[in-house]
């Protein structure tokens, strides 16, 4: 009865967050209409571009294609961040080696990459889907090396003990306690990916949200604009729950201490 | 843990197979060509001839590809992406300074849509006709010295604006430019920023419902300004019978478009409405009427007499007074052979 009551406690105070963000909107919308359309412009804009293809892709097609470029970059960004987070986690060696070089890399934002990527790749899949690989790799090896880091010495004790060797002590002690720390670099790194595919997408993009705000700025189509960040808002949150998901189906452990 | 990792890896993979592209066949028994447009008025005779069957009539397979502007255009030659297409004037000239770039044909004329507007109560809008030959150019020098104008650097708008102030004998160091793309200054001029803003179409039908008044256009400083039909230079050296019938094609959808003068709005519309421009239809009707396509024969004649190299030449020294050029890259663009005339000339 109470868990009932605390779940239509929390919808209602979500439909109240959003009821007084679209009022909001509205009474701004109202004022300068110009550079502000209403929400129900936007609605009717999103009901033109899903009912019409924008240069030949579907409002479906535009959004597959960006996350497609995500998904495939925190693929790689996957596969160069987590051997490498583990090995600069595991081995001071290693750290010392990698680390100058990373922390050199670290900040500089993807997007000061894109005349580089341009001359190197050119504007078609690749560079877009390298261009957000640069942004994604960074959480995963980050969260990858602190999780190793951060694995209780008492289990590392526990497997040197009973004589475990060193590749069997990182795949079945360090692996499985950093991975809550691991998912959360995954995690981050296909929301900072969302972000970097928009930059990536505007330039010289056939598809993609980012093509579609691009466009919308081209054509001074606000409501345009408007419907692209939205979208990137709606498929941000749906990725965020379900890899809220997928690490409560991979790390049953941390659930259960949360 | 095996388990779970291998899932993960699963899901990983399996949504990037979900999400892989496929690439598009072209149609059995007609030769594939990349084609390359803006999604502006010049791309209407590409889209014009595919949907009347021309494309298929003359035996190709187009892949064509609307880029936002020519400097996406030209990067992606590097790539391969294209073979044909068409650009505006400064697209080609960087175009064909660093990706060696042909021009074989001219196409919209955009004299009548190159314009710099100020708000009605802009002293500059005060009175006209102060430069002897130049009737159309409203202000005086001092009424244009000192102004703060939103104009796109190295672009038609640009030398137009250039060409305004040489008139009353000023220069750019007499006024306060600020650079900023033709689609963000129409909105930050509507939001009260600078006093002059530089505008082309269809920003100048937005500019002229804002009830703006026009100072100074392209027409009004003599400049005139084609965009241009392009090819790459691998294109015309490995394929040149493939670019022929192109320029064939696209050239037959510029005749369907001058031939059916009141239909043609319609097709800009549906075809920018395609490409996610929102417009209306009186602007469309505006664009036909206010930039006409040249014919075969006025395309030739702006090639060989030199017409359109001068013009061409006119446009690369102002980009080397700009700094985007060298002199060396002008003195290449004056000796070279970048106007490929022969094409035009066999249709």
């Amino acid at each position: 009865m109470n868990q009932t009551k605390e779940i239509l406690k929390t919808i209602g105070f979500t439909m109240l967050s959003i009821g007084l963000f679209l009022v909001l909107w509205t009474f701004l919308a109202v004022r300068n209409p110009d550079f502000l359309p209403s929400p129900l412009i936007c609605i009717e804009k999103l009901g033109q571009m899903m009912g019409r293809p924008i240069s030949r892709v579907s409002l479906g097609g535009h959004i597959l294609s960006s996350l497609r470029r995500v998904l495939l970059a925190v693929f790689f960004a996957t596969l160069i961040g987590l051997p490498l987070g583990l090995a600069m986690g595991w081995s001071r060696k290693v750290n010392a080696f990698v680390a100058p070089i990373f922390e050199f890399l670290r900040p500089i934002p993807p997007i000061a990459w894109i005349p580089l990527v341009i001359l190197w790749f050119g504007v078609g899949e690749v560079s877009k889907v390298f261009l957000v690989t640069l942004g994604a790799y960074v959480p995963i090896l980050m969260n990858t090396v602190t999780g190793v880091k951060m694995v209780p010495p008492v289990l590392l004790n526990v497997g040197r003990i009973y004589k475990a060797s060193n590749v069997q002590i990182l795949r079945e002690i360090v692996l499985p306690a950093a991975l809550p720390a691991i998912f959360a670099g995954v995690k981050t790194a296909v929301s900072s990916g969302w972000m970097i595919v928009l930059a990536a997408e505007m330039m010289a993009s056939r598809s993609g949200v980012g093509f579609l705000i691009n466009r919308g700025m081209e054509a001074y189509d606000v409501a345009m604009i408007i419907v692209g960040m939205c979208i990137i808002g709606v498929v941000g949150y749906l990725i965020s729950i379900v890899l809220t998901f997928l690490e409560r189906r991979l790390c049953p452990w941390k659930t259960n201490l949360e | 843990m095996k388990k779970h990792l291998s899932l993960a890896l699963m899901l990983i993979v399996s949504a990037c197979m979900l999400f892989a592209g496929g690439s598009k066949e072209a149609a059995e028994g007609l030769d594939p060509i990349n084609v390359s447009h803006h999604p502006y008025i010049h791309g209407l005779p590409t889209i014009v001839a595919e949907n009347e069957g021309i494309y298929t009539a003359n035996g190709l397979a187009p892949n064509i590809t609307m880029y936002g502007g020519g400097t996406a255009q030209n990067e992606a030659i590097a790539s391969d992406a294209w073979d044909v297409g068409t650009t505006g004037m400064a697209g080609a000239v960087l175009g064909v300074v660093g990706y060696d770039m042909k021009v074989i044909g001219a196409t919209v004329y955009d004299g009548n849509t190159i314009d710099i507007w100020v708000r009605p109560d802009s002293d500059i809008a005060k009175v006209k006709g102060q430069v002897e030959g130049f009737p159309d150019i409203y202000g005086t020098a001092d009424t244009w010295k000192g102004k703060r104008i939103i104009c796109q650097s190295a672009s038609n708008c640009h030398l137009v604006l250039l060409a305004t102030l040489e008139k009353f004998g000023l220069t750019a160091d007499d006024v306060e430019i600020v650079d900023m793309t033709v689609a963000q200054s129409y909105p930050a001029f509507k939001a009260g920023e600078a006093d002059v803003v530089g505008l082309w179409a269809p920003f100048g039908y937005l500019a002229e419902q804002e009830g703006w008044i026009k100072v100074s256009s392209a027409n009004a400083v003599d400049l005139a300004f084609y965009n241009l039909i392009v090819a790459t230079d691998k294109a015309v050296k490995e394929k040149p019978e493939l670019v022929q019938r192109w320029l064939k094609t696209y050239c037959e959808g510029v005749e369907a478009i001058r031939a059916n003068q009141e239909e043609a709005p319609s097709w800009l519309y549906e075809f920018s409405l395609d490409e996610g421009i929102t417009t209306t239809e009186e602007d469309c009707v505006k664009e036909i009427a206010l930039r006409p396509f040249p014919t075969i024969e006025e395309q030739k004649e702006l090639m060989n007499s030199g017409e359109l190299k001068d013009l061409f030449l006119t446009f690369a020294q102002f980009l080397v007074n700009q700094g985007n050029l060298t002199q060396a890259d002008y003195d290449k663009l004056a000796t070279g052979d970048f106007i490929d005339t022969e094409f035009i000339n066999n249709l």
